[in-house]
């Protein structure tokens, strides 16, 4: 390139030549300032109280282990004080409207049954429990790509898979998702305007996304029945076959909920509900 | 011909299941215990994960044993409260040398006489909720078999060595445990950045650090070469336990270096570097090559002063070379600027 | 030896001899050395992020790594002693045998002949920095006038000088560490290592972006310049950078026509003398031919 080229070219070759320095020059600060604060987390951490110090932990990235064990290699999340292995990783729900604020271990109250009730989760959208249906239709959606999934079929039990089920509403003789895709906007939207909503626009907007909940949610016992014209959810029509459906309503599992009959209905998912 | 296939399939299936179901879950406790998102949040904000990865679990050692062994104080449904698992309990299975019901207890008096005990006398502080229980170090350890032989099975065992023990040894399930208890033993059961993460745990733990008056230990041992070298995947290099454990003892019984009898005594630290593997030849003074450098004014000055004195050269040199060449980019951007104008006669 | 033109012409452009063919080559080993050296070191100063593991694993692993590093910093200190033999060299070439044979040497003549040697730091190189600064401050718009290596360069080279050794020594401690405390406290392993990684980021940081940004990607050399390939450089370049060079090299051009080399002309007589040649031979051919034909006719 020749020097006598134009001059505008120049000054920006200048001004984007600047940039550059400084910011290498910061890239080499960094660099050789680490010898002087890689062992000095401890002044840092040492003034937080302890509410704080939970929060940063819980905002820490998940920690991943490898296990050579050399003729195989396992992968898992790090759980401090875990001594049972968990191996493969929680396949996330990315398509549930409900778990972008609830979470997805979302239940709490109850100390006999909410470990249950999140295990549940796993295979059951949040709407399955909490919206009761009179005109029973369920599809299965795809986790990550929220596509229905037909020809499901069960025969053992659900454990960490990609699937999820979701009942349909019926609107004027259609049935429509729950989370169809203007609903599925409109949460979208609100998050992002949260902020900036007045506060009675936001109650506004709470009541309308949870219109459709259920005061009371299914119970466990509704469908672990006794029969499976009892059960609440049909088992058979949404894909589990006759071997999985007997050991659903076996005495073993219904006797279980049984003893688990207290039961508790979290009112954070009515807003404006007290109980 | 597919039909016959996943009946197969489906006859091995059961078979493992149940075979495995009799000797570890009686209880029946895995009925709900299979769910991967058996779990809840607990007070302080933490997940509690209720899961056990059956398959993992019984290739552990503990696959054999059932749960209520270890859960002793769960004894109904729904299960009490803060219930707690005591590694010292007795278990169901015999010793085969003793004849005595198998306890972890030899292990407990172990650790007693070393420095992880808040009785031992060199422990700078001695609250015992500091000290490290089981369960801080270890979790379900997994079966590793050694790997010399060709043609290993999913399971890393040799088929050739196995038909040596079937010869004699009838029971297949017997064998195959056996197998890989034996051959589990026989090297560490976690590898070198293994040991390096559990004692991360708590040797990098600000709080802890400063209450036991130590520093970052692995933080400082991670930055030396031999830190690096496990980073970085280089096998047979020396973790944690290979220098402060002496040699053909337990790392259980880890020594305080105030303590004459530890590896790592000013006396014997010599005889740890100079091990045939490591350092044979190593000359003397090389115990005196720190391996957990801070760079603190009062502790270690050399490094210290060699460290300021690098980085004020680095930061000294290197920050007015690019004023230079920032002050010549700006005097770039303005080329009609100065004040005299000599202008080059063209 | 073949003397070196000191302007070359290729397709008519002139280009000034700045590096000769010796330079060149221990700038190349330099070079190579240097950046297979930071490839292997700087992952291991920065193991905590995450690219530390990537690059060494895909240099072959931790093994090779080290062999390579040994390697390349062998080869750079074998570089270094090399230099002081060529620095003697030609001051014996250039300045003692000269002087001896016309019986002029002196000591003093020896301390100025080093002194105005082309990387030996001058008083000329305070004046060129005190006229920079004028220059950037937009005191006057006139930039110095630099001689052969101008005072940037000199700061490279003696950076060099004084990283070699130290990098160097502090290496082969940590390399021999079983021997060392032979020598040395053991705490000197230690400051050893701090004063190699800290040194290496110094070096790393002034070649990546000082001597890369006044040698290749600056305004008038953009994107790369040909030095460190050919050993000369465009005229342009010379005189604007380098007037005094510039300016003593057509003087002695001027005196001495045999230093000029015009690779156009050349390239154009070679052509020349070819198609010449070749129409020879076609004579020759022809002229052979015409000779049987005529021998046939006659034997007819």
């Amino acid at each position: 390139m020749s020097r006598h080229s134009n001059g505008i070219l120049k000054k920006i070759y200048a001004i984007i030549g600047i940039v550059l320095l400084v910011w290498s020059s910061y890239l080499v600060y960094i660099l050789v300032m680490h010898i002087w604060h890689q062992h000095g987390e401890e002044v840092e951490n040492m003034a937080i109280s302890e509410e704080e110090k939970l929060f940063k932990e819980m905002m820490k990235d998940k920690k991943e282990v490898t296990y050579n064990l050399g003729y195989k290699v396992i992968k898992q999340e790090d759980i401090e004080k875990h001594f049972h292995h968990v191996g493969d990783p929680v396949i996330h729900d990315s398509i549930n409207i409900c778990i972008k604020c609830h979470g997805d271990i979302p239940h709490d109250k109850n100390k006999a049954i909410r470990a249950f009730l999140n295990m549940h989760s796993d295979f059951f959208a949040c709407e399955t429990c909490h919206v009761r249906v009179d005109n029973k239709k369920f599809i299965w959606y795809n986790k990550t790509t929220g596509k229905e999934v037909d020809n499901f079929e069960i025969s053992v039990f659900l454990n960490n898979i990609p699937q999820k089920l979701i009942p349909l509403l019926e609107v004027d003789g259609k049935f429509e998702r729950l989370d169809s895709d203007s609903k599925r906007n409109f949460v979208d939207e609100f998050r992002k305007m949260l902020p900036t909503l007045s506060p009675d626009k936001k109650s506004q907007g709470l009541k309308i996304i949870h219109k459709n909940v259920s005061k009371n949610p299914v119970k466990c016992d509704e469908c672990h029945a006794p029969s499976l014209s009892q059960s609440y959810l049909p088992l058979l029509e949404i894909g589990y076959k006759e071997r999985r459906v007997n050991q659903i309503l076996s005495n073993e599992v219904v006797g279980m909920v049984e003893k688990y009959k207290e039961f508790y209905i979290p009112n954070f998912l009515m807003p404006g509900q007290t109980k | 011909m597919r039909v016959i296939a996943k009946l197969f399939l489906c006859i091995v299936l059961v078979l493992f299941f149940s075979s495995f179901g009799n000797c570890a879950d009686d209880e029946n406790c895995l009925l709900c215990h299979k769910y991967r998102t058996l779990s809840r949040i607990d007070e302080t904000g933490k997940t509690r994960l209720y899961y056990v990865n059956d398959n993992l679990f019984h290739s552990s050692v503990h696959g054999k044993i059932k749960c209520k062994e270890c859960h002793s104080q769960i004894t109904k449904i729904p299960h009490e409260e803060n219930t707690k698992v005591n590694c010292l309990n007795e278990c169901h299975i015999v010793e085969p040398t003793s004849e005595k019901r198998f306890s972890h207890k030899s292990v407990a008096e172990v650790i007693k006489s070393s420095i992880h005990s808040p009785e031992n006398k060199y422990a700078n502080f001695s609250k015992a909720d500091d000290f490290p229980e089981c369960i801080d170090c270890h979790n379900n350890p997994l079966f590793k078999p050694i790997q010399l032989f060709k043609n290993i099975t999913e399971e890393g065992q040799s088929p050739k060595a196995l038909a040596r023990c079937n010869l004699c040894h009838k029971e297949e399930k017997f064998i195959k445990y056996f197998y890989n208890h034996v051959s589990h033993r026989l090297h560490t059961s976690k590898d070198s950045s293994e040991i390096v993460r559990m004692c991360e745990r708590c040797h990098s733990k600000p709080e802890m650090v400063k209450r036991h008056k130590l520093k970052n230990a692995v933080a400082t041992y991670k930055d030396t070469f031999h830190g690096k070298a496990i980073t970085f995947g280089l096998e047979g290099a020396p973790d944690c336990v290979d220098c402060h454990v002496r040699e053909n003892e337990s790392a259980h019984a880890i020594k305080s270096y105030e303590d004459p009898e530890s590896s790592i005594n000013k006396d014997n630290r010599k005889k740890v570097c100079s091990r045939k593997t490591c350092h044979p030849n190593a000359a003397d003074g090389i115990e005196d090559i720190r391996m957990h450098v801070v760079i603190d004014k009062n502790l270690y000055k050399p490094e210290y002063y060699t460290a300021l004195g690098f980085t004020g050269l680095t930061l000294g040199a290197f920050f007015p070379l690019i004023v230079v060449l920032i002050l010549e980019l700006i005097r770039e951007i303005f080329p009609n600027f100065s004040l005299r104008k000599f202008k080059r006669r063209k | 030896m073949r003397k070196l033109p000191l302007i070359k012409v290729q397709r008519g452009k002139k280009y000034y001899l700045k590096m000769t063919p010796a330079q060149r080559y221990q700038h190349f080993i330099l070079m190579s050395t240097f950046i297979l050296l930071v490839l292997t070191g700087f992952p291991l100063k920065f193991h905590y992020y995450p690219w530390a593991k990537t690059l060494i694993n895909s240099l072959g692993g931790l093994k090779v790594t080290t062999v390579i590093h040994r390697i390349c910093g062998v080869t750079m200190v074998g570089l270094f002693f090399y230099h002081w033999y060529y620095l003697f060299k030609n001051l014996y070439v250039y300045y003692i045998a000269p002087s001896i044979r016309l019986k002029k040497f002196s000591l003093k003549g020896l301390l100025k002949f080093i002194y105005y040697s082309p990387m030996f730091p001058r008083v000329k190189d305070i004046k060129d920095v005190a006229d920079f600064l004028k220059y950037v401050f937009f005191i006057t718009d006139e930039k110095p006038k630099h001689e052969r290596f101008h005072w940037r360069e000199k700061f490279d080279y003696w950076a060099v000088f004084w990283g070699i050794p130290v990098l160097g020594l502090t290496g082969a401690i940590l390399w021999f560490e079983s021997y060392s405390t032979m020598f040395f406290p053991g705490w000197f392993v230690n400051i050893s290592f701090i004063a190699h990684s800290d040194e290496a980021l110094l070096a790393a940081a002034v070649i990546l972006i000082w001597h890369m940004y006044n040698a290749h990607v600056n305004y008038d050399k953009f994107p790369m310049s040909p030095l460190f390939l050919t050993g000369y450089l465009p005229e342009e370049i010379m005189k604007h950078e380098y007037y005094l060079e510039w300016k003593r090299i057509n003087c002695l051009v001027e005196k001495d026509k045999s230093l000029f080399f015009d690779m156009d002309e050349y390239k154009a007589n070679k052509k020349k003398e070819m198609q010449e040649h070749l129409l020879h031979c076609f004579e020759d051919i022809i002229d052979e031919n015409f000779e049987n034909e005529e021998k046939k006719d006659e034997q007819a």
